[in-house]
C-alpha cells in the first residue's frame, strides 16, 4: 500500500487527473493491475440465455473525431453486428465510458447487465461511473448489485461503503469500513471512511482516531491528513490542526491504492495519443524523465498534431540535458505557429538551465510579449539578467514577477536579493520578512537571507539572532552545505 | 471549473531556481447533460418577463471559433437603484469579440453594457406594470470593454450608488453624480486592474466608515499565449483555467477622498490566490468584522478572517471551505451567503463544476464549516450541472431562506457536439423544508425555469417592489432573464438601512427580525455574491402567514445595535441609524 492515488470521488478513469500545484506530485493509477480489455473479455463467462439481444443506444460516430470516433466506431460496429454478445456489448459501454460518454455508455451498460445479470462487472463498472459523474444516489444501487455478485471482494465493498457515506447513509457505511478496517489491504480507506462518519455524527475524538490509525497505514494519505486536520480544530487542538494540515498540503491528492482489476479495464481501454501523453506527464511528476520522454514521444507518433505534446517535449528534454533535441523541438514547435508563447517560454527556461543567459533574455522577451503576466517567465529573465549585469532589468523582472505571484516565492526570494544588491536593504527585509511562512524546508535559506539583510542594514543583534535560528532550522532540515555556510558566517561576524 | 480526467495537458517549466519536479498543467474538459430530477413540493411561480417589461438585453459572448477562455465566462448583472426614485434598475454587463483587439482592426460602434431604469407604475388598484427604458448613453455608463462583473457600493458617501464594473482588461469604477448620470472616475480613484478580473464587492473592511473594495481575478490567459484545448473526444473546446496561472486578487482600501489605496500587500490578501470567480462578504467566525470568501476555480477557495487591523488571514483550509471534504478543491464558481438554518450565522454554498456537485458549507457560529452537501440534499440533482450564479431568497415567504441556482456549461456536453445549443443547461430553484434540507422543486417553479440557456450571473432583488424577491439571470450568449415573482401572498417586511455617520446604505450590518417563539431570522445588508452581480442592497424578510413582529434589530457594522418595536409588516421599512433603541449586543 504504497502507491498514491486519486481519492474514491474521483472518476474511475484513473490516473490521468494532473495536479497543477508547484512542486507537488499528486496521481498514479488507482490500479496495480494493468489487464487489457482483450483479456478481460476472454475471462468473462458468457451469460446464459445468450438468446437475448441488447438495445444499444444509438450514436452518431460522425460527431465523435479522431482516435474516439475510431475507438467507439469499431466497438460500435461490434456491438451491433452482435447485439446479443455480452462482451461486444460490454466493450462498447466501457470505450463510451473511458472516452466519458456518460449518457451512452450507462445506456450500454444497462443493456450489458440485461445480457448477463450474473456478470459483476457491468454492475460494478456502471457503478462507478456514475460515481465518477457525482451521482452516488444512482451509483448505489449498482454497486448494492455488484457487492451481492462478489461480496468477498474489497475493492467493490468499499466503493459501496463510500457511496452510501456519499449520499450520507452514514449508518449504512459503518460497518462496511468496519470489516473493511480489519483488511490490511483496504483498512487506510476504511479508518478513513470511518473518521468521516464519526465527523458526520459530531464525534470528533472518534474521528480523529479513527484518521490517525488511517494515517498509521498509509503516511502520506492527503484526504486523511486534512479530515484529522478539521477534527482537531473541533477538538481545540489548533498546533495539531496545522500539522496535519501540512502535511496534507504536500501530498493533497495522495490515496491508498486498492488493488482492483475491474475498475482498470476502463482507462485500459484507451490507447491514443492524449492518454499517452497523460501517462508521460505522470511519468514526469514521479521523476522518471526518460519515461515522460519515452512517452510524450509516442504520443507524438501517434498524433503529431498533439502541439501540447511538443511542448512539453521541449522541457522534458531539457530535464534530460538533451540541448540539441529541446531545440529542435523549439524550433518546430515555433514554426508551427500555435501556443508560441509556451514554447518560448519552455525554451528560454532551458537555455537559463545551460546558463546561456544572452541567448534565453531575447527568448523570455518574447514568451512575454505573448503573456506578459507570466511570472515564472518573468523570474527567469530576472536571472537572466542577472546573470548579464543588468541588475537593474532584474529587479524590475522579479518585482513584476513578484507582482503577477504574490506566491511564487524563489520569485520574491530573488527580489529581496536584487534589492539587497540595490542597497534598498528595508526593502529586502520587509520581502524576506514575508517569505517566512509557510514554514518548509526552504525557509532556512530565506531566514538566513533575512538575517544578513539586517546585519548589512545595521541591525547587528537581530540579524546574528536569526542567523543562528536560521542555523539550527538548516540542521533540523538535515541542510549540512546551508548549515555549514551560516555558521562560517557567523564565525566571520564575531 | 475542474475535474478529470483532462484532455491534453502540457508539461511546464519549473522555475529555474526551484529544484523540483515539472509542473503540469490538466486541461480539464467535462460532459455536461440536463437533469430535471425533482421532487414535488409547494408551488413556486416565477414567471419569465424580461422582453414584455422591456428588459432587452442580448450578450454578446464574442465567440468566433478560437475558443478563447473569457468568452465563456461572461457575463453579469447589477440590480441598483441609481436614481433614487425607490425602485430597483438593472445593469446589465456586456461582452465582445477579443479579435476586436488585435492591432489595426477597427472597432466599429461596439456594442457596451446597458443600464435599464425601472419605470414601474403601480395603478389605484394596486397593480403593478414593469417597465425599463435603457439611459445607458443619458446617464454616461455604456462601458465598452470586454465586460464581466459589476459591484454596487455608495464609496463616496454621498447617499448613491455607484458601479464598478470588472472586465477582461481595465475595470471602470462609474461615481453617481444624483443627477441619473455617472461619470468614470476609475484613475483618480486609483481602482483599476488591468488583469481579468471577474466578481468585486464593496466591504468596509476597516470598518472606518467608508467602502473599500475587493476585485477577484482570474487567469493571466491573453489571446497571444492563448492555448488549444480539446474536449474528451479531441474536438476544440475551452480550456479549463488549469491551462492558465491563477493571478492575484486585489483589495483597495478606501482613503475618504475618493480615492483608494492597493492594500492587497499590507492585508495580507497577496498571501493566497487562485483563479477567482466568486466574492462574498460576511461575518464568518461571528467577531463582529467583515470577513470575504473568495471562490476560486479548481483551486483551494479562501476564508479570509479579519484580523482587525486592517489585515486578513486565510483560514480557508482549516474551517473547511476550501476544498471538498477529502481536501480537493473544486471548480467553485458562484457563493450564496447566509443564514439558511436560522442558527444566526452565515452559511455558505458554492456553485461547482459538472460531476462535482455543489457544496454546502454550514457553519458552526465560529468559521467552521461542515460539507453538507449530500445531507441538506443539494448533491444529486447537481452532479451534471455547472453552476454559476446563485443567491438565497425566500421566495414564498415562508421565513426559511430557500436557494436558486443557474449553470450553463464551460465544455461541449457529452452527447450534444452539434447542436445549436450544447452550452445550455436549465437554472435550479430548491425550497428549504426545514431542519436544513433543500428540496429541489424546478419543475414546480415556472416556466421560467424551463428553457435551457448558458446561465452565468444572477441578482435578486424586490424589482416590482412587490414584497417578494425577483431574480435577474445573465445569460452566456444570450437574452437577460427577468423572473417575477408571483407566489402566493404572505406577509413580509423590507427593510433598507441609511446611516449619517457614513457607509450610508449600512453594507454588513446585520438586520434581524424577532418574533414570540421564533428564532431571531438574519439577514445581512450588502450586495455582494451570485457570480459576477450585484444584488438589492434591502434586507427582505418572509414573514408567513402572521404579520406579528416583536422588534426589528440591527447591528450596525460598527457594532451599535439598536432596536425598533411597533414595527408593521408588508412594507418597506427605512431605519435610520440613531432613531432606534440602543441595547447591548448579545
Amino acid at each position: 500500500m504504497t502507491d498514491r492515488t486519486r481519492g474514491p470521488e474521483a472518476n474511475t478513469f484513473a490516473g490521468f487527473f494532473i495536479s497543477l500545484k508547484a512542486g507537488t506530485i499528486v496521481s498514479m493509477p488507482l490500479v496495480a493491475g494493468a489487464i487489457v480489455l482483450t483479456a478481460g473479455l476472454a475471462l468473462t463467462p458468457q451469460a446464459p440465455g445468450t438468446a437475448r439481444t441488447a438495445s444499444l443506444p444509438v450514436i452518431d460516430v460522425a460527431q465523435v473525431p479522431g482516435a474516439a470516433g475510431l475507438d467507439i466506431g469499431q466497438a460500435y460496429d461490434a456491438a451491433r453486428a452482435h447485439p446479443q454478445n455480452v462482451e461486444a456489448v460490454g466493450r462498447l459501454a466501457i470505450t463510451l465510458h473511458a472516452w466519458e460518454q456518460w449518457d451512452q455508455a450507462a445506456e450500454t451498460y444497462r443493456a450489458a447487465q440485461q445480457l448477463a445479470p450474473g456478470v459483476r462487472r457491468w454492475w460494478y463498472l456502471a457503478g462507478l461511473m456514475e460515481v465518477a459523474r457525482g451521482r452516488h444516489a444512482d451509483a448505489l444501487p449498482l454497486l448494492e448489485r455488484a457487492a451481492a455478485l462478489a461480496p468477498e471482494d474489497p475493492a467493490g465493498k468499499l466503493r459501496l461503503a463510500e457511496a452510501r457515506l456519499e449520499i450520507d447513509d452514514v449508518k449504512g457505511s459503518e460497518p462496511l469500513f468496519t470489516e473493511l478496517a480489519r483488511d490490511p489491504r483496504t483498512a487506510a480507506p476504511a479508518e478513513y471512511g470511518l473518521g468521516r462518519a464519526a465527523m458526520a455524527r459530531g464525534d470528533y475524538a472518534g474521528a480523529a482516531g479513527h484518521l490517525e490509525r488511517a494515517i498509521g497505514v498509509f503516511a502520506d494519505f492527503g484526504a486523511a491528513h486534512y479530515a484529522l486536520a478539521l477534527a482537531y480544530r473541533r477538538l481545540g487542538r489548533s498546533a495539531d490542526a496545522a500539522a496535519a494540515l501540512e502535511h496534507q498540503q504536500k501530498c493533497i491528492a495522495c490515496w491508498p491504492a486498492v488493488e482492483d482489476a475491474v475498475a482498470a479495464l476502463v482507462p485500459a481501454a484507451r490507447g491514443d495519443a492524449a492518454a499517452v501523453m497523460k501517462r508521460g506527464i505522470q511519468l514526469a511528476d514521479q521523476g522518471d524523465v526518460p519515461g515522460a520522454i519515452d512517452a510524450h514521444e509516442k504520443a507524438v507518433a501517434l498524433s503529431p498534431a498533439l502541439l501540447q505534446a511538443k511542448l512539453n517535449l521541449i522541457t522534458l528534454y531539457g530535464r534530460a540535458a538533451r540541448w540539441a533535441d529541446a531545440e529542435a523541438q523549439y524550433r518546430q514547435a515555433v514554426s508551427g505557429g500555435l501556443n508560441v508563447g509556451e514554447a518560448h517560454a519552455n525554451y528560454a527556461q532551458v537555455l537559463l538551465a545551460q546558463r546561456r543567459a544572452p541567448e534565453a533574455i531575447p527568448i523570455f522577451r518574447q514568451a512575454l510579449l505573448a503573456n506578459p503576466l507570466d511570472a515564472p517567465a518573468l523570474n527567469g529573465l530576472g536571472l537572466a539578467l542577472e546573470m548579464t549585469g543588468d541588475a537593474a532589468g532584474a529587479l524590475d523582472a522579479y518585482r513584476l514577477a513578484v507582482a503577477n505571484a504574490p506566491t511564487l516565492r524563489v520569485a520574491r526570494f530573488n527580489y529581496g536579493r536584487a534589492l539587497v544588491a540595490a542597497g534598498r536593504l528595508q526593502d529586502a527585509i520587509a520581502e524576506f520578512t514575508r517569505l517566512q511562512e509557510p514554514e518548509d524546508e526552504q525557509t532556512p535559506r530565506y531566514l538566513f537571507a533575512l538575517s544578513a539583510a539586517r546585519i548589512r542594514a545595521g541591525e547587528i543583534a537581530l540579524g546574528r539572532a536569526q542567523a543562528n535560528a536560521a542555523l539550527a532550522m538548516a540542521r533540523r532540515y538535515g541542510q549540512q552545505d546551508l548549515a555549514a555556510t551560516i555558521a562560517r558566517d557567523l564565525e566571520n561576524l564575531k | 471549473m475542474s475535474a478529470a480526467p483532462p484532455a491534453p495537458s502540457p508539461v511546464r517549466r519549473p522555475p529555474i531556481a526551484l529544484a523540483g519536479p515539472l509542473l503540469s498543467v490538466g486541461l480539464v474538459l467535462a460532459t455536461i447533460s440536463v437533469n430535471h430530477a425533482t421532487q414535488a413540493s409547494p408551488p413556486a411561480p416565477f414567471r419569465e418577463a424580461a422582453t414584455q417589461a422591456g428588459l432587452t438585453f442580448v450578450h454578446d459572448n464574442g465567440a468566433n471559433g478560437h475558443f478563447y477562455l473569457p468568452e465563456i465566462m461572461g457575463s453579469g448583472v447589477a440590480l441598483f437603484d441609481y436614481d433614487g426614485d425607490g425602485d430597483l434598475d438593472v445593469y446589465c454587463v456586456q461582452g465582445r469579440s477579443l479579435d476586436d483587439d488585435a492591432p489595426g482592426r477597427p472597432s466599429p460602434g461596439r456594442s457596451s453594457s446597458r443600464l435599464f431604469r425601472n419605470d414601474l407604475a403601480t395603478d389605484a388598484s394596486g397593480h403593478r406594470t414593469l417597465h425599463f427604458t435603457d439611459v445607458t448613453d443619458a446617464a454616461g455608463i455604456g462601458f465598452t470593454g470586454v465586460g464581466m462583473g459589476a459591484a454596487v457600493g455608495d464609496y463616496d458617501n454621498d447617499g448613491d450608488l455607484d458601479l464598478y464594473v470588472t472586465a477582461y482588461g481595465s475595470n471602470a469604477l462609474f461615481r453617481n453624480n444624483g443627477n441619473g448620470t455617472f461619470t468614470n472616475v476609475t484613475r483618480e480613484a486609483g481602482v483599476d486592474d488591468p488583469r481579468w478580473s471577474t466578481s468585486a464587492a464593496f466591504v468596509d473592511y476597516d470598518r472606518d466608515g467608508d467602502l473599500d473594495l475587493f476585485v477577484a481575478n482570474y487567469v493571466d490567459f491573453t489571446v497571444k499565449a492563448g492555448k488549444t484545448c480539446t474536449d474528451p473526444v479531441g474536438a476544440p473546446d475551452y480550456c479549463a483555467p488549469s491551462a492558465y496561472h491563477p493571478v492575484p486578487a486585489r483589495l483597495f482600501r478606501n482613503e475618504g477622498n475618493g480615492t483608494f489605496t492597493d492594500a492587497t500587500e499590507s492585508a495580507g490578501i497577496s498571501r493566497a490566490y487562485g483563479a477567482g470567480l466568486g466574492v462574498s462578504v460576511g461575518d464568518y467566525n461571528g467577531d463582529g468584522w467583515p470577513d470575504l470568501y473568495v471562490a476560486n476555480d479548481a483551486t483551494p477557495n479562501q476564508l479570509w478572517i479579519n484580523t482587525h487591523n486592517r489585515g486578513f488571514e486565510d483560514q480557508g483550509w482549516l474551517s473547511g471551505s476550501a476544498a471538498n471534504a477529502a481536501g480537493r478543491p473544486e471548480g467553485s464558481m458562484g457563493i450564496a451567503s447566509g443564514d439558511f438554518d436560522a442558527d444566526g450565522d452565515e452559511d455558505l454554498f458554492v456553485t461547482n463544476l459538472t460531476r462535482e456537485t455543489f457544496v454546502l458549507y454550514a457553519n458552526d457560529g465560529r468559521g467552521n464549516f461542515e460539507d453538507r452537501r449530500a445531507g441538506a440534499g443539494v448533491a444529486q440533482t447537481t452532479a451534471l450541472m455547472t453552476g454559476f450564479g446563485t443567491a438565497w431568497l425566500d421566495y414564498d415567504r415562508d421565513g426559511w431562506l430557500d436557494l436558486i441556482a443557474t449553470s450553463g456549461a464551460v465544455n461541449v456536453a457529452s452527447g450534444r457536439r452539434g447542436s445549436p445549443a450544447p452550452y445550455a443547461q436549465h437554472s435550479q430553484l430548491f425550497h428549504s423544508a426545514g431542519g436544513g434540507r433543500l428540496v429541489d422543486v424546478t419543475a414546480a417553479a415556472g416556466a421560467a425555469f424551463g428553457p435551457s440557456m448558458v446561465g452565468r450571473g444572477l441578482a435578486t432583488g424586490d424589482i416590482d417592489n412587490d414584497g417578494d424577491v425577483d431574480v435577474v439571470i445573465a445569460t452566456n450568449g444570450g437574452p437577460v432573464r427577468l423572473l417575477v415573482n408571483d407566489s402566493p401572498p404572505a406577509h413580509w417586511l423590507t427593510v433598507l438601512l441609511t446611516s449619517e455617520a457614513g457607509n450610508r446604505f449600512g453594507f454588513g450590518a446585520r438586520v434581524g427580525i424577532a418574533r414570540q417563539a421564533q428564532p431571531t431570522m438574519w439577514r445581512r445588508v450588502g450586495t455582494d455574491g451570485s457570480y459576477l452581480s450585484a444584488s438589492d442592497a434591502r434586507a427582505h424578510f418572509g414573514l408567513g402567514p402572521s404579520p406579528a413582529i416583536d422588534r426589528v434589530i440591527v447591528e450596525w457594522p460598527d457594532g451599535l445595535r439598536e432596536y425598533w418595536t411597533g414595527v408593521r409588516a408588508d412594507r418597506q421599512l427605512t431605519l435610520r441609524r440613531g432613531t432606534g433603541q440602543a441595547e447591548p449586543k448579545g
